[in-house]
């Protein structure tokens, strides 16, 4: 499961996220709208590690006692980016072995 | 990582020009200096096993020790013989300067003779196989505007020895005023040198005496070499260190989209700071190797050129070799961790908000 808790997030003085609360259980199926600039990418950056927040936490029930934020984004973290990132030196094989290098 | 490397092909080159060059620099400085200081040692040790100086003169140049002791020295228990030496330098022919070795009959033999005989009469003189190369074989040569008949050539196996000339210890004592820079004893057993030191030193007030081990640990001009030799070598070090800082923070820089994909990935900043040493460390190591193959020819080069009269040779050591590898890697380690470091702390976040 995973859980936000009193999330808030700011760059520089700007608000970007206010005390957000919410579960989402294993297995379920959430999609996340909203207005361009309202905070999407800054809250799934939060969720998916790859950002601290300012204040609150995130926890994945039964993974986020026992392993670090580098690993949890390693072994259990999905992300298609806006964009495609692919090093452009390797092969797409090579791409996809990165993570586990 | 080797795709890397290729793929940013010029400055891993740049990187290894750089390294080669630091490299090869602190090979060539510490052997070339390392090497004069050995042909030096090797000329006083050789059937030198207790060396008589001037009291109070640091310099085997300026030193001036009266030969008439020659007897005295002989007659003590367990002296197996004592050679006088005296070391100096002046044109020769048309050669601005070159050593010129005064030395008493007895030491004679050490030099191997190529042609001729060795020198007996006051204007005679035998000289190295590299000066008969370089005055084209003369018959006669100018020393201090008074002629010498060239009776013989000789090779040694210390290399300076060969760009200079023997004469007759009477002859160089004409010439520079001197009885002997020094004197050499060799002894029937090496056990009984701190009793013979001892007893040699009451001959004269005017001498200092020292095992010849002993006096080259502490000759300040050895000393002076030394630590000449450190610093350039030192100065190279910092060269190529600041050399793989400088060459690292572009290449990282250039990189920072693959290290921000890596980090997003969940890659730990340990593997990538490990990742980018590794390939400075392979880098440095064929660095290294490429060095070590220029010094190795550079060094047989200078030795066979006329010019330098042998002075310039160089012994690249296992020790030194040993040392250098060493050295090399941590100036490639210290100089690529900062670089590094800042590889592994790419916010990766820069890439959802930089685009693609």
């Amino acid at each position: 499961m995973l859980k936000v808790e009193d999330l808030s997030h700011f760059y520089g003085r700007e608000k970007i996220l206010d005390n957000i609360n919410f579960e989402l259980k294993d297995k379920s199926f959430t999609i996340l709208t909203g207005e361009s600039g309202s905070g999407k990418t800054t809250l799934l950056s939060i969720i998916s590690t790859l950002l601290k927040p300012t204040k609150g936490r995130v926890i994945f029930t039964d993974i986020s006692k026992n392993n670090s934020l580098d690993t949890i984004r390693n072994r259990y973290i999905g992300f298609i980016f806006q964009f495609h990132y692919l090093i452009s030196h390797l092969t797409v094989l090579e791409n996809i072995k990165i993570v586990t290098t | 990582m080797f795709k890397s490397l290729i793929f940013y092909k010029y400055k891993t080159i740049l990187i290894l020009i750089s390294s080669i060059t630091a490299i090869s620099s602190i090979f060539l400085i510490t052997s070339l200096s390392g090497g004069i200081v050995t042909m030096y040692s090797n000329m006083l040790r050789s059937d030198g096993d207790i060396i008589i100086t001037q009291k109070g003169v640091a310099d085997t140049f300026f030193s001036d020790v009266n030969r008439t002791i020659i007897p005295k020295i002989k007659d003590i228990n367990g002296v197996k013989d004592v050679y006088g030496v005296i070391v100096g330098a002046g044109a020769i022919g048309t050669l601005p300067i070159a050593g010129i070795y005064g030395v008493t009959d007895n030491r004679m033999s050490r030099y191997r003779l190529l042609e001729g005989t060795y020198p007996k009469n006051i204007y005679d003189v035998m000289i190295g196989k590299k000066i008969d190369t370089i005055l084209n074989h003369p018959k006669e040569i100018t020393i201090f505007n008074k002629k010498f008949r060239v009776v013989g050539i000789f090779k040694s196996d210390i290399g300076f020895e060969n760009g200079g000339v023997v004469i007759t210890i009477d002859s160089a004592s004409k010439m520079f005023h001197k009885s002997a820079s020094f004197l050499l004893l060799s002894l029937k057993k090496l056990d009984n040198s701190e009793r013979i030191i001892d007893k040699t030193k009451y001959l004269s007030k005017d001498i200092e005496v020292k095992s010849t081990s002993d006096f080259i640990q502490n000759y300040n001009q050895f000393k002076i070499i030394k630590i000449s030799g450190f610093v350039i070598a030192s100065i190279s070090f910092f060269m190529g260190f600041l050399s793989i800082v400088s060459i690292m923070s572009i290449v990282i820089n250039d990189r920072r989209y693959e290290f921000g994909i890596k980090r997003a990935m969940g890659i730990s900043k340990f593997k990538i700071i490990f990742s980018v040493l590794l390939e400075v460390i392979i880098l440095i190591f064929i660095a290294y190797i490429i060095a070590y193959g220029l010094s190795i020819f550079l060094l047989d080069f200078l030795q066979h050129i006329d010019k330098f009269q042998g002075y310039l040779s160089g012994e690249i050591t296992l020790t030194l070799g040993v040392t250098i590898l060493i050295g090399s890697i941590i100036m490639g380690v210290i100089g690529a961790f900062i670089p590094a470091l800042i590889a592994s702390n790419i916010d990766p976040i820069i890439l959802i908000h930089q685009g693609n």
